[in-house]
């Protein structure tokens, strides 16, 4: 078991970051519109089935002490 | 980003000459819709050596969730969504050091038996490249009850290769504590919470999407459990946590198409860190892979893990400085690896899948932190079956 490191999430963070604006602003090739036929499909969804989505985020939340996504969150409950 | 959104729907629309377009756009699934999804949740019971007194079942959920998408016009969408859930079981109430100190869980007595209702009504709106959505959610049980509204919206560049998003949310709270009389709680209290989220997401390439974006939420008021304990060096003390709470999280997502298997692969990252000092990392990733006539198999593993608060412990030798302590096991430090298996089947106008994901919680599964002696860290099972008919 490693001892806590006060510098490993700023190491996350900027290990995550560098790669996602790596990602976005690197030389992102043009994509036409009869090329996306790949990216439409469900299974590249971003945000997937929504009552999925709902009932994870509900289990999850309810047992772990992190919550939250990219969108806003809802309304809570008591679970226990 | 949406995928499909309606903006590269209708750029698809413009490409239908081209090999292959009318069966892409055919294989999609029209926006309006009602869904169903049957959830059955299952908490292994707290292990022998592990438990001082009590009932050592845990919960046990069923869940059903419906869900109805009907276009009104050309612009206006109205989603309609229900929950109906049963929970039967018990829940660790406190922990006590044993004769060789080994902390030991004791659970609520009785069977708990619950049920809960929620009600979600949201209005979207599309125009040209921008979409904005509106909600409205009423969720009620026993003890609980939470009125929330929401609005989100989203904007797509103009070649729709980029897209940006934010989105706000309230929520107000009460609860009204079961026995509160007989067993000291709280009679009654409120809560409420704030959220606000920026996102951006970027098409890569033509097997390639990104998104990454942040929420931050506030919440104030009772944020303690009314319905846990906490040894306090001879006392036994209420939950007592503070009364403010703000969460910070950021997360990023890559979809990636893998076109020898035509597969796809979906990776979820979120970093999360609150006022309380808890810091939490969530791995997620998911394989897609479409087998024949329609058939598609998902296989996902994902990775939780948590650094306690300063003010969580299985219970307290000396009472701490700041009158804050909580031996409620979700604050502990830990990690959990969960592991699922998603079989898909969709034909025509009709989706059928099933799942099953299995978790596992444990303190030498944490990533970082001081090692935590928890007796109460749970285990389950999932089970779900979907429905979903395109109208």
């Amino acid at each position: 078991m490693r001892s806590w490191n006060c510098r490993l999430p700023e190491r996350v963070i900027s290990g995550w970051l560098g790669l996602a604006l790596l990602c976005l602003l690197s030389a992102c090739a043009p994509v036409q519109p009869w090329e996306r036929g790949r990216l439409a499909q469900e299974r590249m969804s971003l945000e997937g089935d929504p009552l999925l989505q709902a009932m994870d985020e509900h289990v999850y939340s309810s047992k772990e002490a992190a919550s939250g996504g990219i969108e806003a969150a809802g309304g809570g409950c008591g679970c226990n | 980003m949406k995928a499909p959104s309606a903006r590269i729907r209708a750029l698809f629309a413009s490409s239908l000459g081209l090999p292959g377009m009318q069966e892409l756009l055919a294989a999609e699934l029209p926006e309006e819709n009602v869904a169903y999804r049957f959830t059955h949740y299952d908490e292994e019971p707290v292990p022998k050596e592990k438990l001082l007194a009590g009932d050592p079942s845990r919960y046990s959920i069923d869940s059903q969730q419906l869900r109805w998408v009907k276009n009104l016009d050309e612009n206006y969408t109205l989603t309609v969504g229900y929950l109906h859930e049963a929970m039967s079981g018990s829940s660790p109430w406190y922990v006590i050091p044993g004769s060789d100190g080994q902390a030991l869980q004791v659970m609520s007595g009785a069977t708990i038996r619950e049920k809960r209702d929620q009600l979600d009504i949201s209005l979207g709106l599309s125009a040209d490249n921008s979409s904005h959505e509106f909600g409205l959610g009423y969720s009620t049980e026993d003890d609980y009850r939470a009125v929330y509204g929401s609005y989100s919206g989203s904007r797509e560049t103009a070649d729709s290769l980029e897209e940006y998003s934010w989105g706000f949310s309230y929520s107000d709270d009460e609860i009204h504590p079961s026995d509160a009389t007989e067993f000291g709680r709280v009679l009654s209290a409120a809560r409420d919470a704030w959220s606000a989220s920026l996102g951006f997401s970027q098409v890569v390439n033509r097997n390639a999407v990104i998104q990454t974006g942040a929420t931050v939420t506030r919440q104030t008021g009772f944020l303690s459990d009314p319905y846990k304990l906490v040894l306090v060096e001879q006392s036994i003390l209420s939950d007592q946590r503070p009364d403010e709470r703000t969460m910070f999280s950021w997360t990023t997502r890559l979809r990636q198409y893998l076109q020898r298997s035509r597969a796809a692969l979906q990776l979820d990252y979120r970093y999360f860190l609150d006022s309380w000092d808890i810091q939490a990392h969530t791995l997620d990733a998911a394989w897609v892979q479409p087998l024949n006539e329609g058939w598609e198999l998902t296989s996902g593993v994902r990775y939780y893990t948590q650094k306690a608060p300063d003010f969580y412990a299985p219970y307290f030798e000396a009472t701490p400085s700041d009158p804050y302590w909580s031996s409620d096991y979700r604050l502990a430090t830990y990690g959990a690896l969960s592991y699922r298996l998603n079989l898909q089947w969709q034909q025509h106008r009709y989706q059928a899948l099933a799942g099953v994901e299995y978790y596992d919680s444990d303190s030498s599964l944490a990533l970082a932190g001081k090692p935590q002696d928890t007796p109460g860290l749970v285990d389950f099972w999932r089970l779900s079956v979907a429905f979903t008919v395109s109208l």
